[in-house]
C-alpha cells in the first residue's frame, strides 16, 4: 500500500497519536462487546443463575440442547478444518493436514449417522413404522444431491461446479438438521421448534424483499424527475414513526375486538368466506360467527399473522437503498435496450436487477443474519413465551426466556453460542460465494 | 428514460401510491385517534369524528414529557459519542498502516455478526460492576459503544475514497491528523455523517431491551419501553395512549425536517451501500 503512512515499531515514538486516536472506540468494543462475549462463552459451561449458584458442568448444557454431542463435534470439527484448510493456500502442508483431518471427521459423522439410523430403522419397526420412512426420505434425498453436487465440484462446466460447490457445504448441513430433528428426535424439543419458525421466517422474508425491489424500480421507471424526487421525499417520511409505535399499532390493528384487520374483513364480506373455508376445508375451529379471531392469540393464528404483518412489506431505507443503485444505469443502456426491443420484463431482469445485485444481495445476508437472532418483535407482540402453545417462539426469545424468566443463565449462553456459531457458518459462506463489492 | 404509454405511467404510479397508502396508515391512525375519547373510538375507530378531543394531547405529554426527555439525552449523548469516536479510528485506518491493523479491524467487524442477546446477560453483571446500572449516562456509554463498528465501516470505505492528494499536501504544510480530520475529512463527509448520525439516533430511539433491562427507575425510563407501558395498562384509554405514541415521533419529525435533504442525499449517494 504506497498511499499509507506506514507505522512501524521504529517510528511509533513519533506517531503515538494514532493509538490515542483509537483507544475509545478499542476500549470500548474490549469492555462492552468483548468482555461479555467472553463470559457468556464461559458460562456455557457453567449451571448458572446469575447470583448465587455458579458451578463447572462440562458439556451439560449442550447435551440437553442438542443431544448427541460426538456427532456434532464431529459434524463441526470436520466443517471447521476443511473451512480453514480452504482459506489459507492450498498448497501449505498445514492446510492439507488439516484437510485430511476434516475429511477424516465429517466421515466420523457420517458413520455415526449412518449407524445411528440403522439403530432407529430396527428400533422402530417394533413400535411404529409411521415416522421412520417421514423421516428417512429427506435424508436419503439430501444425501443423493451432495454426493451428485460432489461430482459437480469436480467435474462440472464453470457455471454448474459453483452451483456444486455451494451446495456441497450446504447440503450436509441440511442433512444433519432433518436427521437429527426426525430420526433422534433429541436435544432440546423447544429449540428445534424455534428453529422451524425461523426457517418459516426466513423463507417468508425471501418472499417480502422484493415488494421493496419492485417499489424501487417503479419509482426509478417514472419519467418525470419532480415526481420521483417527490416520492422520494415522502418515502423518507415514515420512517417518524417511532418503532414502538410502528409495532404497538399493528398490534391494535390484530386486535380481537376493536382492531382494523377485523373489521375490514367483516366489512368486505371475507369473514364469511373465511369462516366458510374453516367450516368445510381446514376444520381448525378457528374463524366461527360471530367473527373475532384472536389473531396473536390463537396456536394455529399466530404464524400467518407474523407472516402478514407489515403488508405491503415494503422497507423504506430499502428503497432509498436501490434507487442509490438504480441511479447508475445510463440513458443508453435502455436505448439500447429498447432497439434490440426488450420489454419491460427483459430490462427488469437484464438491466436493472443485476445493477442492484450488490445491494439485494447485502440486504439478503443482513435479513437472514437479523431473522435468525430477532427477539424483540415476538418478545412485545407476544410476550416472552412466544404465545400459545410456544408457536411465536424464535432461538433468541428462547434465550431471553430462559435467562430472564428462568433465571437459567448458563442455558440461556449455551444456546447464544450455537446461534453464534450458526451465524459465523452463514457468514462464511456468504464471504465465500456471495461476493459483496465495495 | 425509456418511452413508455400513458397506460404504463399510471399504472406506475397507482403502484407506488398504494404502497404509500399503506405505510402512512399507522400515522394516520395514530393521528385520527389521539382526538378521541374512548366512546368515539369504538363507535369508528378509523374516521375523525367530531368533537375533537385536544385534551388527550395534554394527558399524552403529562404521562411522556419524562420519557422523552430522558430519551432526547441519551440519544444525543450516544450520537456524539459514536461519531467523534468512531471518526477518529475510522482515519486511523484508512490513513495508516500499522502493526495489527488487519487483526484489530478483522475483530471490529465481526462485531457486527455476534448475536446481541448472547451478551446481555454477563453485560448486566458488566454495568452492574462498573456502577452504570440504572444510569442514563451508563445507557449513553453503551449505545455509543454500540453504534462504533457500522459508522467506522461506512467512514472508512468514504474516507478512503478521498482522494490522498488533499492528506499529503496537508502533510507538508505540518498538518496534525486531528487537523487533517478537521480541515479535509469532516467537510467533505457532511451528508455522510449527517446520515449515520440519524440513523444512530433512530436507533438508540427505537431500542427497548437495553432500557427494559438495565434501567430500573421508573423516572429514568425512555420512551419506547414508556409506550409498552402505556400499552400494557388494563383499561385502556386509546385517545390518551396514541396521542403519546404521536407525542413520541414529534422530536424526530423535528429532526427529519431540518435534515431531510440531506439524509436523502446521504441516502442515494450510497452512505450505507456497505
Amino acid at each position: 500500500m504506497p498511499n499509507l503512512e506506514t507505522v512501524t515499531r521504529r517510528n511509533i515514538s513519533r506517531n503515538w497519536v494514532i493509538f490515542l486516536m483509537m483507544a475509545p472506540t478499542l476500549i470500548g468494543i474490549a469492555i462492552f462487546s468483548y468482555g461479555p462475549a467472553f463470559e457468556a462463552i464461559r458460562h456455557s459451561f457453567y449451571n448458572w443463575d446469575g447470583r448465587f449458584t455458579e458451578e463447572f458442568v462440562g458439556m451439560h448444557n449442550f447435551r440437553e440442547l442438542l443431544g448427541n454431542i460426538g456427532l456434532w463435534g464431529a459434524l463441526l470439527g470436520g466443517g471447521l478444518c476443511t473451512f480453514i484448510s480452504s482459506v489459507l493456500a492450498a498448497r501449505q502442508k498445514v492446510s492439507r493436514v488439516l484437510k485430511a483431518m476434516g475429511i477424516l471427521l465429517l466421515a466420523l459423522a457420517a458413520i455415526l449417522m449412518v449407524r445411528d439410523a440403522r439403530y432407529a430403522m430396527s428400533e422402530q419397526e417394533t413400535e411404529s413404522l409411521r415416522l421412520v420412512p417421514a423421516a428417512f426420505k429427506p435424508i436419503w434425498v439430501l444425501l443423493g444431491l451432495f454426493l451428485g453436487s460432489i461430482l459437480l465440484k469436480l467435474k462440472g462446466p464453470g457455471r454448474w461446479s459453483k452451483v456444486g460447490n455451494a451446495f456441497c457445504y450446504i447440503l450436509p448441513f441440511v442433512a444433519g438438521l432433518v436427521y437429527l430433528t426426525g430420526v433422534r428426535k433429541m436435544g432440546d424439543w423447544l429449540l428445534w421448534k424455534s428453529f422451524n419458525l425461523i426457517f418459516i421466517l426466513i423463507i417468508a422474508n425471501l418472499f417480502k424483499m422484493w415488494p421493496s425491489i419492485f417499489a424501487a424500480v417503479c419509482i426509478h421507471r417514472l419519467k418525470s424527475e419532480r415526481w420521483q424526487y417527490l416520492y422520494r421525499v415522502l418515502f423518507v417520511i415514515p420512517m417518524i414513526i417511532p418503532h414502538m409505535v410502528g409495532l404497538l399499532i399493528w398490534k391494535f390493528f390484530y386486535d380481537p375486538s376493536v382492531g382494523v384487520l377485523n373489521r375490514m374483513l367483516t366489512v368486505t364480506g371475507l369473514d364469511q368466506a373465511l369462516i366458510w373455508l374453516d367450516k368445510w376445508v381446514l376444520h381448525l375451529g378457528v374463524f366461527t360467527d360471530p367473527f373475532k379471531p384472536a389473531w396473536l392469540g390463537h396456536p394455529d393464528l399466530i404464524i400467518p399473522a407474523l407472516l402478514f404483518w407489515g403488508f405491503p412489506w415494503v422497507g423504506v431505507v430499502g428503497v432509498l437503498i436501490y434507487l442509490s443503485g438504480l441511479q447508475n444505469i445510463g440513458e443508453d443502456v435502455y436505448e439500447a435496450a429498447e432497439l434490440d426491443g426488450v420489454n419491460s420484463w427483459g430490462k427488469f431482469t437484464k438491466i436493472e436487477l443485476p445493477l442492484i445485485m450488490t445491494q439485494v444481495r447485502l440486504n439478503l445476508v443482513l435479513m437472514v443474519i437479523g431473522t435468525l437472532q430477532a427477539y424483540g418483535f415476538q418478545l412485545i407482540l407476544l410476550g416472552p413465551e412466544g404465545g400459545p402453545q410456544n408457536k411465536g417462539l424464535t432461538p433468541g426469545l428462547y434465550m431471553f426466556y430462559e435467562s430472564f424468566q428462568n433465571q437459567n443463565y448458563g442455558y440461556a449462553c449455551a444456546i447464544g453460542l450455537m446461534l453464534f456459531f450458526i451465524i459465523m457458518f452463514l457468514t462464511v459462506i456468504n464471504q465465500r460465494y456471495v461476493r459483496v463489492e465495495k | 428514460m425509456q418511452k413508455t404509454k400513458t397506460s404504463h405511467e399510471v399504472a406506475k404510479h397507482a403502484l407506488i401510491l398504494f404502497v404509500l397508502v399503506f405505510a402512512f396508515l399507522p400515522l394516520y391512525v395514530m393521528l385520527v385517534i389521539s382526538l378521541k375519547d374512548n366512546t368515539q373510538f369504538i363507535r369508528s375507530p378509523m374516521l375523525p369524528t367530531l368533537p375533537f378531543h385536544w385534551e388527550n394531547w395534554v394527558k399524552g405529554w403529562e404521562l411522556c414529557g419524562r420519557y422523552i426527555a430522558n430519551s432526547i439525552l441519551v440519544a444525543t449523548l450516544s450520537v456524539i459519542g459514536t461519531l467523534v469516536t468512531a471518526l477518529l479510528s475510522a482515519y486511523v485506518f484508512a490513513r495508516y498502516h500499522f502493526p495489527g491493523r488487519t487483526i484489530l479491524w478483522y475483530l471490529l467487524l465481526a462485531l457486527l455478526f455476534m448475536p446481541g442477546v448472547m451478551n446481555i446477560v454477563p453485560l448486566f453483571l458488566i454495568m452492574k460492576n462498573l456502577n452504570m446500572l440504572n444510569s442514563l449516562w451508563g445507557l449513553s456509554v453503551l449505545y455509543a459503544v454500540g453504534g462504533q463498528v457500522f459508522c467506522c465501516f461506512v467512514l472508512r470505505n468514504f474516507i478512503e475514497e478521498i482522494p490522498v492528494d488533499l492528506f499529503e499536501a496537508a502533510m507538508v504544510d505540518g498538518a496534525s491528523p486531528f487537523q487533517q480530520i478537521v480541515n479535509i475529512v469532516i467537510p467533505m463527509s457532511g451528508s455522510i455523517l449527517a446520515t449515520l448520525a440519524i440513523l444512530r439516533f433512530l436507533g438508540a430511539w427505537n431500542n427497548f431491551i437495553q432500557p427494559m433491562i438495565f434501567i430500573s427507575d421508573e423516572y429514568k425510563q425512555l420512551i419506547p419501553v414508556g409506550l409498552m407501558r402505556l400499552d400494557g395498562e388494563y383499561v385502556k384509554q386509546w385517545g390518551e395512549m396514541m396521542a403519546g405514541y404521536s407525542i413520541a415521533a414529534i422530536p424526530l419529525v423535528l429532526i427529519f425536517l431540518f435534515t431531510m435533504r440531506l439524509f436523502v442525499k446521504g441516502l442515494t449517494a450510497g452512505a450505507v451501500k456497505g
